[in-house]
This record gives structure tokens, C-alpha cells and sequence, in this order.
């Protein structure tokens, strides 16, 4: 065999190698004893996939395309977890003509539905996010210094955020061009819709994904026990007024909603197993009502939409996270974790591209600093939190003001700080956004 | 509870689709029992003598995946070697790709999560392989090329997991600076390390055995052809070579008889033929060994615990509970006294003793944990009492021990127990599902292998014989029959018309078949021209038949335990 080829062959075979292992550990569920102590193949999947992205775009610190190698490595390993769901089939019927004319019906197999769609858009906007990256190839306006450089030289671009370990962003003296500010807000815009669509398939995901039956078996026994009484008795009243429900809550901190959140969720379990079960007791133990549950159930239902609507970067909840690690399902579990990395990753570029804009903004106009380079959200760790953000507020605002209180769920102590300053000049999510956009930082 | 399996093993196109594929994707419930009776295809089941060997796999279930569409053929195309060489390198990915799909979906493939764990679907993969590849073993001749190649490949990724598969031993390392400390360091598994080469070592040569028969003196002809084939030599040759086949050949009516030249294999051949047998003998005690191994060493499920009856005695029924705590206990006399006339009856025996020495052996830890916690309150009398229970159970649970590991013995080829097919569908350990499937699957082989041995030599010997009589005159009295007698290496008992005993746990009678050696006792079975019989000079061949074939050929066993295949009969 000529050499190129031998070479070709003996990278090849490396490569299959590698595979082999990859699956064989996935096969043991991590478990690498061999005893079956492991973990489900769903979970496995789930997290081999959440370390590559990890191990891949956790050094993803500067707005320039991705190394060859570490983009070929993403690239093979990402599809070799992924055929898996090249298999999850299920039973169609379909229409056959046989020998002699007549029409017959036959079951055949196809890619389970939920696969066949998601699948190909996740691997789109896979794509989509490493050629943005790629489009950062040859720019040679801004530039970067590495986070050792003196605080001199880094100057007024110098990051307010915690994030240290990001490198500081320097542009020309005069900013950037005009064609650079574009293309900076044209992949801005797209990167934003990727991250759209990647939040929303992950949520649609976790929406159709089982309730656990660890979780359930951890419920309070009734919807006032899980709410707490303040809050039962502001989703009871007589006339029920969303807007009279939010401002009785104390929303401070992302961490009270998440913590209202969690409870709503609990609540609406638990109403809607007791309305299932049809038990003669129910009508002697509690003092609710059919219909009362029902109707408790929909409002809050009504409240967690608006929640979700009015802070889109809260992180999981527990009973999100609860589905994750009880899944047994193979194929949701491949859709939740590729799309929550990807989620992340786009959240990450955007987040670089943004660092770029603010400081071209900066050099620009050094007096209007009102814009707080707030915490944003710790992209290093695409295993947590999903951020976000208000769709209609990206246009006119920068993503750091409207995250605020996106913070991973590891350091939102030490965010705490931030966030309070922040909440100090608002006393409301409407207000907050208003006042946001009237910054106008962009 | 047989399960089969669609035998698309010759079939190279489907190769790739339908044979692995289809065999693999049985759901979980068909998977539980589809270990236990592995009927290789071309042999049928042992239950059902004249089954069709080509039995689609059983539906009734979540469903099955056949073939899935769209996928394309691989097409082996001469021209091009170079790419050829990377289609079936890409092929080849893919192929090995959704081998470990199906294995992560654990058989499920609707993705639910509801397939089964690692181990198992490891385990079944391994068996439905060995099917297709080995499953139309029914001649002595090479694997197909392409058959062999599916094995390995198929066989090296299936194993590839125990690669992984380590465990934590203590070594001792260096400083730089002298001085030594103690670190943990990961080395392959001790049983995977020890059993896993000595497998694929016996693997290896089973294949090359099979190659080795490339061009025999012997050929095989269909059945259907048999028949008709009386012209050739003769009214007389015919009815020996084709006229009456032997007892495995009328069952298996699928099997192809083995046709030698007019006067016998040559003596280097036979002598050939015989080391194979040897040598695969040698392979199959290996092969059983490292199972039997692997099998105790597995966990006994808590499904099985909860299923045992609450006393000993209602495993046991009375009779052998009378003889098992009484004084004097002999598990030879016991076994004697027994109905252990067929093999079913012999299984169910042994179920029996083993559930109860189980049950006596969880009583006693039961009682010994009561006897711990309740130690303050039990004095006097009360501790006597407990203890003498505990040691009762304890010993009453060595007794029955005993006993089966002598039932063991004499029937070395005893089919799976309950408590060995619960271990099998209910283990969770990858490392030791390989060994336990790979070994049984060897074993498979090797007795296969054996069995097509056997009849060659049957064939060669009927001949022989023949050929011996008509140089003799053929009214000498000397007491050459016309034909060999058949040997059976199974007592006549164990025949299909054989009308089943009384169980003994229904009635109390006994039977006192004594166990009968490997002398013919068929007489049903020698319809011999002159009616005169032979004592056959098989047995003097073969003294080692004897030894372990006591009652029951194990080969015979086998037979319902993993493949399908009787004892090898010889006349």
C-alpha cells in the first residue's frame, strides 16, 4: 500500500478504535467495573454528550473559528453518539402494491418522528453556529489580550464581570468599522435565532419527557403544602388577577423564582394526579373541590407560562432536572442534551460577540457607561443552566443587561450582589425591561 | 419456549440487514427465554424433532424490526480495490455502528428505554450471532468465507467491551527520588483476563478445524436425492449407505447424509477425523468447564428467591424429604432410587434439590439474623431451640448439596437448571454475560462439530462393514449382520416412544431402572437382513464412552440445553 494511503488506513483504524471504546463505555453505563452498577444508556448518552461539548467548546474564549482538529473531533464524535438514533425506529403503516395489482397495507419501519425532525434541525443549527465562528476567520479589527496582560494595557475595555479568566478585548482606537459593526450584528442576529430554536426544542423535549416517579414519590401531600400558605392563598382567591398575583411575590432574586417556580410545578402535579384518580376519598379528605383544583391548576399553569415568558434564563427546575437523570428514553434523552449544548453554545458566542460590541461601544463613547456589564451567564458550563432572553427586548438592548439574572445555579451567591444592585433600580420585570432598553446601549 | 431464528446466513446480500439485525432485535420478553434453548437452526429443537429449521423468529411482541429500509447493500465490487476497500471500511463503520445502537437501545428499538440491560442484550447478541453463522453447520466443510468474516468482525466488536472492563489493584511505584507509595492502577478484569483469550483460542481452532475439512474424501448428498440413488452400488450398498439412516439422520430429516467412497475413508483420513473428534471433545469439556464456571459465580437473582416454596419439603415432595433427613443419608442410593429415566424427568429433579437447598440456605441466614437480633430476648430453652433450628437448615441445605453435585456428575450433560436460566436473565454483569455466552456458544459449536464427525464416521463404518460382509459369504454364522447395529450412545429408554414413568413426586413408587451403560439395547433398531445381531466392536473402539456417558451421553444433553442436536448415534 503507498504510504499516503497506509497512513489514511492506520488513522482510520485509530478512529475506529476510538469508537469502539467510546461505545463500549457507553455500554457499561460508565460503569467501568463491568458489574451493571451503571447508569441507563439514556443517561449515559446524555452526559457523554454534555462532556464532548464541554471538553470541545469549553475553551471557546474568543470570537475566532474553531481549530481543525478540535472541529473534526466535535464533528466525528457528535455523529457517532447520534447514530444511535439513526435506530429508534417505530411501526408505520404503509401502502404497497403487490403483484397483481391490489393494494396492500404493510407496517414498516421509520425514524421515530420526534427524531426525524429535530435531528436534522439540531444538526443545522450545529452547523450554522461553528461557520458563524468561522466567519471570524481573517477579521483583523479587534483583537485580543490574554487575561495576564496589566491592567494598563487593557484599559477602559477591561472587564467589569467576574469572568477573569476571559481574555479582554481591544479594538482600534476609533472602533470598529462599519462593515465589521454589521457583520457583528448580522451574526448576532442569527446566532440569536439558532439560540431560539435550540431553547425551544429543548423545552419541547422536556415538556413530552415522563415525570419520574422518584419525583412524585418526593411531592408534599397537597398543592397548599408544596406552595406554602402565602402563595396558596394568592392562587385561591375569588378573582384570580395574574398581574395582582406577581406583584404580591417577592421576585428579588433568580433564585426565588426559580424557587416559586419549583413549587407551581410541584402544585400542578400534584392536582393533576389527585383529579386522575378518581378516589372516592378525595371527596371526604379535602376541602377543594373538583372543579376548584382545576381551576387552581389552570391559573397556575397561566402564572408559570408568564414566568417563563418574563424570564427566559431561569435556569432547570427540579422536576427538570429530575426528568434528565430518570430518563429512560433514548431518543429524547439525544434531543434534550443536543439541544441544551447547542443552547449553551450559542449562548457563549453570542455572549463573545457581544464582549466585542460593548467594548467597540466603549471606545466609542466613553462617557455612557451605564451600561452595567452585568453577570452574565457562566458559559464554561454548558451542563447547566439554559439561558435566555426576551425576544422582543434583543433588538434593543445588549444581551448582558437583559441577563442579569441569568446565573448558573453554581455561583448565583456570589451574583447575588449584582443582581441586587440591579433589582434596586427596578421594582418590576416590565419596568426592568423598559428601563433596560432605555439604555439604549447597542 | 424455543425460540428461532431466521437463517438469512447464506443470504450474503441480506447479510448486513437482515440476518444480524432481525436475530438481534428480539424485545425483552422474547429475550428472557431465548437463551436458555439455543437451537442452532439446522439441527431443530429437541423438543420438537421434526420442527421446520426454518421457523421465522416468533412475533407477538412490542414488535420486530426487520429489515430497515433504505439502507443500501453492500456491494463487493471487484474492480476498484481501493474503494472497494473503503466502501466496505465505511460500510463497515456503519455496520458496526448500529451493531451498537441495537445494543445501547438494549433491544427496544422504539427507544422507549424499556430493552434490556447491557449484559443481556450482549448475551443474546452473541447467541443469535452464533446461530447465523453456525446455524446450518450441517456438513463437515469450511465456514463460507463471508460467514467467517461476519463472525469475527461481529464477535471482535461484540467483545471489544470487555476491553474496557477493569478493575483497581494496588501497585507499587517509585518516587523519582527513591521511595516507593502504593497507587491504585486499573488492569482487565481477573476472569475476563484468564477466560476471554482461552475462548477465542478455542474459537480459533473450531474454525480451522472446519477449514481443515476443505477437500475430504467424503462429500454429502440432500435427502431428497438419497431416495432415488439406489443405482449405484447396488440394491445392497444402497440400503446401507441410503436405505436406513441412522436414528439422528430420521429425525433431522434436514441434515444431509454423508456419503464416503466405496470402500470406506482411507486410514489417514479416518485417523484424521478421529483426532478432530478428540481434540473437539477436549474443546466442548473446556468450553463447559469455563460456563459452568462463569455460572456460579453469578448472582442468584432475587426473582428466583422469591419464587422458591416456603419449606424444603414442598420442593422436594415427600419422598426424597423422607430420604433426606433421614440418619443416613447416601445421595448414590437416593439417586438410584429415583425415576431419572428421561432427562426431563433428571432436570426436574434437579430443579428441585437445588431450589430446596436455597431455601434452606435463606432460612438460615434468616434464623441466624434472628438469632442475632433476638439474642437478648431468647434465653434457656428458646436459644437451644433456634440454634438447633439454624444447624438444621444448614445441614438439611449441605445434604441436598450433595445430592445434586452427585446428580451433576452422573449426568455431566444436564441440560440448564431454573436457577441457572434465572442467573443468565436476570444478570447485570457485562463481563461475566460474555463469558457465560461465548462459552455456551462454543459449546454449541464443538458438539456440533463432533456430531458431524460422528456421522461420517457412521457412514464410513457402515460401509466398511459392508464392504466386509459381501467379501465374506453371506450366510456365514459368524455373526457379521448386514448392517451395524446401532449404538446408541443414549440408553433405549430415553427413545422418543418411550412411555414416561410415574413422577415420583406424584406417587410414591419407585423405579429401579438400574443406569445403563452404552451397550444397544434398541432392538427395535436393527432390522438386519439375516436377523442375526452383533455385538457391535464400537464399544472396545471407544472406551472412554463409557466413563462419563454413564446413563446419558452429556452430547445427548447438550442437545436440549444449547443446541439441538440428539446423541450422535452410531451403528
Amino acid at each position: 500500500m503507498p504510504a499516503g494511503c497506509k497512513n489514511s488506513a492506520m488513522i482510520f483504524n485509530s478512529e475506529m478504535e476510538q469508537m469502539k471504546e467510546k461505545f463500549a463505555k457507553l455500554l457499561l453505563g460508565e460503569d467501568m467495573s463491568g458489574g451493571g452498577k451503571g447508569v441507563s444508556s439514556a443517561l449515559a448518552l446524555s452526559n457523554a454528550i454534555t462532556n464532548l461539548a464541554a471538553s470541545v467548546f469549553g475553551e471557546q474564549s474568543r470570537l475566532e473559528p474553531m481549530t481543525a482538529d478540535r472541529k473534526a473531533r466535535w464533528r466525528r464524535e457528535i455523529s457517532w453518539l447520534l447514530s444511535v438514533a439513526d435506530h429508534i425506529v417505530e411501526l408505520v403503516p404503509s401502502q404497497q402494491k403487490s403483484k397483481d395489482g391490489t393494494n396492500m397495507e404493510i407496517m414498516v419501519t421509520k425514524q421515530r418522528i420526534d427524531l426525524l425532525m429535530n435531528i436534522p434541525a439540531l444538526r443545522k443549527l450545529d452547523t450554522m453556529l461553528i461557520d458563524c465562528l468561522d466567519n471570524f476567520k481573517d477579521q483583523n479589527e479587534f483583537y485580543y489580550l490574554s487575561k495576564d496582560a496589566p491592567d494598563s494595557e487593557k484599559g477602559k475595555s477591561k472587564r467589569k464581570d467576574d469572568k477573569w479568566w476571559l481574555p479582554t478585548v481591544k479594538v482600534p482606537q476609533d472602533g470598529l468599522s462599519d462593515k465589521c459593526r454589521k457583520n457583528l450584528q448580522s451574526q448576532k442576529e442569527s446566532v440569536t435565532q439558532v439560540l431560539k430554536a435550540a431553547m425551544s426544542i429543548n423545552a419541547q423535549v422536556l415538556s413530552e419527557m415522563e415525570i419520574p416517579e422518584n419525583y412524585i414519590e418526593a411531592l408534599p401531600k397537597n398543592g397548599r403544602a408544596s406552595l406554602g400558605d402565602a402563595v396558596y392563598r394568592s392562587i385561591t382567591v375569588e378573582f384570580f388577577d395574574p398581574d395582582q398575583f406577581f406583584s404580591t411575590m417577592d421576585l428579588s432574586s433568580e433564585h426565588k423564582i426559580l424557587d416559586l417556580k419549583n413549587r407551581l410545578e410541584a402544585s400542578i402535579v400534584i392536582w393533576k394526579r389527585k383529579m386522575n384518580q378518581k378516589d372516592a376519598k378525595s371527596a371526604w379528605g379535602s376541602a377543594v373541590s373538583f372543579e376548584k383544583r382545576e381551576q387552581f391548576e389552570e391559573r397556575a399553569e397561566t402564572i408559570l407560562h408568564i414566568i417563563k415568558h418574563r424570564f427566559p434564563g431561569l435556569p432547570q427546575s427540579s422536576l427538570d432536572i429530575s426528568k434528565i437523570q430518570y430518563n429512560q428514553d433514548v431518543g429524547q434523552a439525544l434531543l434534550e442534551s443536543y439541544s441544551r449544548i447547542l443552547e449553551s453554545l450559542a449562548f457563549t458566542v453570542l455572549s463573545r460577540i457581544e464582549d466585542v460590541l460593548f467594548a467597540d461601544n466603549t471606545s466609542q463613547n466613553p462617557k455612557s457607561q451605564s451600561c452595567k456589564w452585568n453577570s452574565s451567564k457562566d458559559e464554561s458550563q454548558p451542563n447547566s443552566v439554559s439561558p435566555g432572553f426576551d425576544t422582543n427586548a434583543v433588538s434593543a438592548m445588549t444581551l448582558s443587561d437583559l441577563l442579569t439574572w441569568s446565573l448558573d445555579q453554581n455561583d448565583y451567591d456570589e451574583k447575588a450582589d449584582a443582581t441586587d444592585e440591579m433589582s434596586n433600580d427596578v421594582d418590576g420585570n416590565g419596568q426592568k425591561l423598559t428601563a433596560v432598553t432605555n439604555r439604549g446601549c447597542d | 419456549m424455543a425460540s428461532e431464528y431466521s437463517d438469512d446466513g447464506s443470504d450474503q446480500q441480506s447479510e448486513r440487514c437482515g440476518s444480524y439485525s432481525l436475530s438481534a432485535d428480539v424485545s425483552e420478553s422474547e429475550s428472557c427465554s431465548s437463551f436458555s434453548c439455543r437451537r442452532f437452526d439446522g439441527e431443530g429443537c429437541s423438543s420438537s424433532m421434526t420442527s421446520s429449521p426454518r421457523l421465522m423468529a416468533a412475533g407477538g411482541f412490542a414488535f420486530q424490526v426487520p429489515v430497515i429500509g433504505g439502507k443500501d447493500v453492500v456491494i463487493w465490487d471487484d474492480d476498484d480495490e481501493k474503494t472497494e476497500k473503503r466502501d466496505t471500511d465505511l460500510s463497515g463503520i456503519e455496520m458496526m455502528k448500529e451493531r451498537f445502537a441495537k445494543l445501547l437501545l438494549g433491544e427496544d428499538m422504539s427507544g422507549g428505554g424499556k430493552g434490556v440491560c447491557t449484559a443481556l442484550a450482549i448475551s443474546n447478541a452473541i447467541t443469535n450471532l452464533s446461530a447465523t453463522v453456525f446455524g446450518e453447520l450441517w456438513r463437515l466443510e469450511p465456514l463460507a468465507p463471508q460467514k467467517k468474516a461476519m463472525w469475527r468482525r461481529e464477535m471482535e466488536w461484540l467483545l471489544c467491551v470487555s476491553d474496557s472492563i477493569v478493575e483497581l489493584v494496588p501497585s507499587v511505584q517509585q518516587f523519582p527520588g527513591g521511595g516507593t507509595y502504593e497507587v491504585m492502577v486499573t488492569r482487565p478484569r481477573s476472569d475476563l483476563y484468564i477466560n476471554l483469550p482461552a475462548l477465542k483460542k478455542l474459537d480459533a481452532i473450531l474454525i480451522t478445524m472446519l477449514d481443515g475439512f476443505r477437500e475430504a474424501e467424503f462429500w454429502y448428498v440432500d435427502r431428497g436425492i438419497v431416495v432415488g440413488d439406489g443405482g449405484d452400488c447396488g440394491a445392497y450398498s444402497s440400503s446401507v449407505s441410503g436405505g436406513r439412516p441412522s436414528i439422528r439422520q430420521e429425525e433431522k430429516w434436514w441434515l444431509p447424509c454423508p456419503k464416503v467412497p466405496p470402500n470406506g475413508l482411507s486410514e489417514d483420513t479416518r485417523k484424521k477425523l478421529q483426532q478432530c473428534r478428540d481434540s473437539t471433545n477436549q474443546i466442548l469439556k473446556a468450553a463447559m468447564a469455563i460456563n459452568n464456571s462463569v455460572l456460579a459465580e453469578m448472582e442468584i437473582p432475587t426473582a428466583y428467591l422469591e419464587t422458591l416454596p416456603k419449606t424444603g419439603k414442598a420442593c422436594l415432595g415427600d419422598i426424597i424429604y423422607r430420604y433426606i433427613t433421614a440418619d443416613r443419608f447416601s445421595p448414590e442410593c437416593l439417586l438410584d432410587c429415583l425415576d431419572l429415566s428421561t432427562e426431563h424427568h433428571t432436570l426436574e429433579i434437579a430443579n428441585r434439590i437445588e431450589a430446596a437447598v436455597h431455601v434452606w440456605k435463606q432460612k438460615d441466614q434468616r434464623k441466624h439474623m434472628n438469632h442475632m437480633k433476638g439474642r437478648r430476648s431468647s434465653w434457656g430453652g428458646k436459644v437451644k431451640g433456634l440454634v438447633s433450628d439454624s444447624e438444621k437448615n444448614n445441614f438439611l441445605s449441605q445434604r441436598a448439596d450433595t445430592l445434586l453435585h452427585s446428580l451433576r456428575v452422573r449426568f455431566p450433560g444436564l441440560p440448564q437448571t431454573a436457577l441457572d436460566m434465572n442467573k443468565i436473565q436476570y444478570n447485570k454483569d457485562v463481563g461475566q454475560s460474555i463469558l457465560e455466552s461465548y462459552s455456551r456458544v462454543m459449546e454449541s459449536l464443538a458438539f456440533n462439530i463432533m456430531a458431524r464427525i460422528d456421522d461420517v464416521l457412521y457412514v464410513d463404518d457402515a460401509v466398511k462393514h459392508c464392504a466386509e460382509a459381501e467379501s465374506n459369504s453371506l450366510f456365514s454364522r459368524s455373526g457379521l449382520s448386514g448392517r451395524p447395529i446401532q449404538r446408541r450412545m443414549s440408553p433405549s429408554p430415553f427413545s422418543i416412544q418411550h412411555t414416561p414413568y410415574a413422577s415420583p413426586f406424584a406417587t410414591p413408587t419407585f423405579c429401579s431402572s438400574t443406569p445403563i451403560t452404552g451397550s444397544p439395547g434398541r432392538a427395535a433398531s436393527s432390522l438386519n437382513r439375516n436377523g442375526i445381531k452383533e455385538e457391535p466392536d464400537w464399544k472396545h473402539e471407544k472406551p472412554y464412552a463409557a466413563e462419563f456417558e454413564k446413563v446419558w451421553s452429556y452430547t445427548g444433553n447438550l442437545s436440549a440445553r444449547r443446541v439441538s442436536e440428539n446423541a450422535p448415534e452410531r451403528d
